[in-house]
């Protein structure tokens, strides 16, 4: 216990001299939920993760060496345990869940879930596997906690209400996240004929939703 | 009917009015000519690029080749053919002739002459680099190739037209159309830029780094302009002897024959190798051996020359493969046919040379030539690159690969009644 709070204190203090507050909470929060407890080597990996906050701001073999000085500092030298900040974010993150439930996909958005959904739908199971583990990889260098799990739990249930929290700028990158997986797994020839095939069957069968689509090409 | 009358009796007159020790008028006209057979050749290397790229792609590679060319051009007027041909006291770089300006005739027509052969050195990079490199990016990588990297290197082999001499000619390197002075620097260069660059989206297995073929979209177009290349090749080489003399027959068959020998041994060794016998590959081939040739077409026998041809067909296949190995992806293998095949035919020119062959000193001065071309093409056009890469962006992002270069550097379809990929929104009238 004592150790899962000495490097939560030492994150919070190398973190903060490159991320404004918001940023830092959110980055402490991933780490939080997907790093804590395990070896310090996995640092190195959190910092991938969270590379699109400090991005531009910082270079990342700094940033990894800063944080293996500070890991090693005497206690009292950290800044105290941002716990209750955590607990707080938490807090608001919450009631704005319960808003995003109430929130619905807009036309353009459902045409994208009926593009994205009907693509994977025509893949092998063994294919699918691969895709969602490539789409995971690139999601996790473009998105970040919660932008992140919803984009993951948009892939794994189908569901378009994932959708709907997100802009367009936001849906055209994930749109092309999909494409660099296919490329990756399927090929790049492929994965054109993929894509390619599956737009212009859509425009065909449903021009609106067709229409709509162009926002994320 | 004048005109006509004048060209028949032109064409009439004796051979030995043709020849003349000073350059003539008649020395002019084929300069001149071979010039312009010279800057065919960027047809046939935007046919057969563009042929090798994806149809998204296709207008970006034409382009390039387009513009390459004419912003080359001017900055090779400006400063390159004064690095290049200006007095070369140190033997390292000309120092006069910067925007020149001349009384008499022929030092135009030898400016057009090379400044065809800058252009195609520069247009090297651009076949290697496709599909994922940006339009800006490109271009002034091409300028500083162009004003920097090729005049320099080419002072050293070359210099001297105005006074002095190049370094490497002080030792005895030869190099008679430019094996390595045009086509090796042209391809050290491209290799810096596809390692700066990185290869195509998918074009390697992420997991077991196997490389997938990515076809191009029209191999009538990549024949086209193999062929074209091939024509305009004896431009290139015989026109190389800036003289209307009797050696431009010899000079113009072995560059026939080394381009059928690379493209036969290119041919067979798929064959022999149980691989099906692609198009791309043997054209590749044929073009290894023009390569190949360069540098020794005026000082070889046919019979060397085709043996030359046949070994710069085994190169490409070989190096293409090696690329592969290395995970470098080369778009249309430009750099085994320009690089590899380059420095194989500089060693050749030095091996069969007619007078004295299988001098090893001689090999050796061609060897040290070689090498230093690498040691300064490479290196600085990779830092080039760099450069660029962290300045105004050089790859092409996902987002923009995925669209397609034409969509989004030129908001043009190559070919919009049959596009079958609606990788991007609609283009409005």
């Amino acid at each position: 216990m004592e150790e899962r709070i000495r490097q939560r204190r030492a994150l919070y203090t190398v973190l903060r001299e490159w991320l404004d507050e918001k940023n830092l909470l959110e980055a402490l929060q991933i780490f939080e939920d997907h790093f804590q407890g395990q070896p310090t080597i996995a640092v190195h990996e959190y910092l991938t993760r969270i590379a699109p906050l400090y991005r531009d701001r910082v270079d990342a073999k700094t940033l990894r060496r800063n944080l293996m000085q500070i890991l090693v500092r005497r206690s009292a030298e950290l800044e105290p345990d941002p716990l209750p900040l955590l607990q707080q974010l938490r807090a608001q993150q919450s009631t704005q869940e319960l808003k995003i439930q109430g929130r619905q996909p807009t036309p353009e958005q459902q045409a994208l879930h009926q593009l994205v959904s009907g693509m994977i739908r025509k893949l092998s199971l063994l294919q699918r596997k691969q895709l969602h583990i490539s789409i995971a990889q690139q999601l996790k260098q473009h998105f970040v906690n919660g932008s992140y799990d919803a984009l993951a739990q948009y892939l794994l249930t189908d569901n378009p209400l994932h959708l709907a929290s997100f802009d367009d700028r936001a849906l055209r990158t994930f749109f092309n996240l999909i494409y660099v997986a296919a490329c990756e797994v399927l090929g790049p020839v492929s994965a054109d004929r993929w894509f390619g095939g599956s737009i212009a069957q859509l425009r065909e069968t449903d021009q609106v939703a067709g229409a709509a689509l162009n926002r994320y090409l | 009917m004048k005109q006509l009358a004048l060209l028949i009796g032109f064409l009439l007159l004796p051979a030995n009015v043709l020849a003349a020790d000073s350059p003539g008028a008649v020395d002019a006209v084929w300069v001149v000519t071979a010039a312009a057979l010279v800057f065919f050749m960027q047809a046939g290397f935007a046919l057969l690029e563009s042929g090798m790229a994806r149809s998204k792609n296709a207008v970006n590679v034409v382009m390039k080749n387009y513009m390459d060319v004419c912003v080359g051009s001017l900055v090779f007027w400006a400063v390159g053919f004064g690095l290049m041909f200006g007095v070369n006291e140190s033997g390292f770089f000309g120092t006069t002739h910067l925007f020149p300006e001349f009384d008499e005739g022929w030092p135009w027509i030898f400016m057009l002459f090379q400044t065809m052969f800058a252009a195609t050195s520069t247009t090297i990079a651009s076949g290697a680099m496709a599909e994922r490199t940006r339009y800006l990016g490109y271009l002034l990588g091409a300028m500083l190739i162009t004003g920097l990297v090729y005049p320099i290197f080419g002072s050293w082999v070359w210099g001297g037209f105005f006074g002095g001499k190049g370094w490497l000619a002080e030792l005895g390197f030869i190099d008679f159309a430019g094996s390595t002075v045009v086509h090796s620097v042209g391809a050290w260069c491209a290799l810096a830029g596809i390692m700066v660059v990185g290869p195509r989206l998918g074009r390697f297995d992420p997991v077991t780094g196997q490389p997938r073929t990515i076809p191009g979209h029209n191999l009538g177009m990549v024949a086209l302009g193999g062929f074209i290349l091939w024509l305009a090749w004896f431009g290139f080489n015989a026109g190389s002897t800036l003289q209307a003399n009797m050696n431009l027959g010899k000079i113009a068959l072995n560059t026939h024959l080394a381009a059928c020998a690379g493209a036969t041994s290119t041919m067979l060794l798929q064959a022999l190798l149980g691989r099906p016998v692609l198009l791309t590959l043997t054209v590749n081939g044929s073009i290894a051996g023009l390569v190949a040739i360069t540098a020794g077409c005026a000082t070889m026998n046919p019979g060397y020359a085709i043996v030359t041809g046949l070994v710069a067909g085994i190169i490409v296949v070989a190096g293409t493969r090696a690329l592969e190995l290395l995970l470098l992806d080369d778009a249309v293998g430009a750099i085994p046919v320009h690089g590899f095949a380059g420095v194989w035919g500089t060693i050749a020119a030095g091996l069969f040379f007619a007078e004295d062959p299988f001098n090893t000193q001689r090999v050796w001065v061609q060897a040290v030539g070689c090498v230093a071309c690498f040691l300064w093409a490479f290196p600085l056009s990779y830092g080039m690159y760099w450069l660029l890469e962290k300045t105004v962006g050089l790859r092409a992002s996902n987002l923009q690969q995925q669209r397609g270069l034409d969509y989004t550097e030129h908001h043009e379809i190559g070919y919009p009644e049959f596009e079958q990929l609606h990788l991007h929104k609609p283009l409005t009238p």
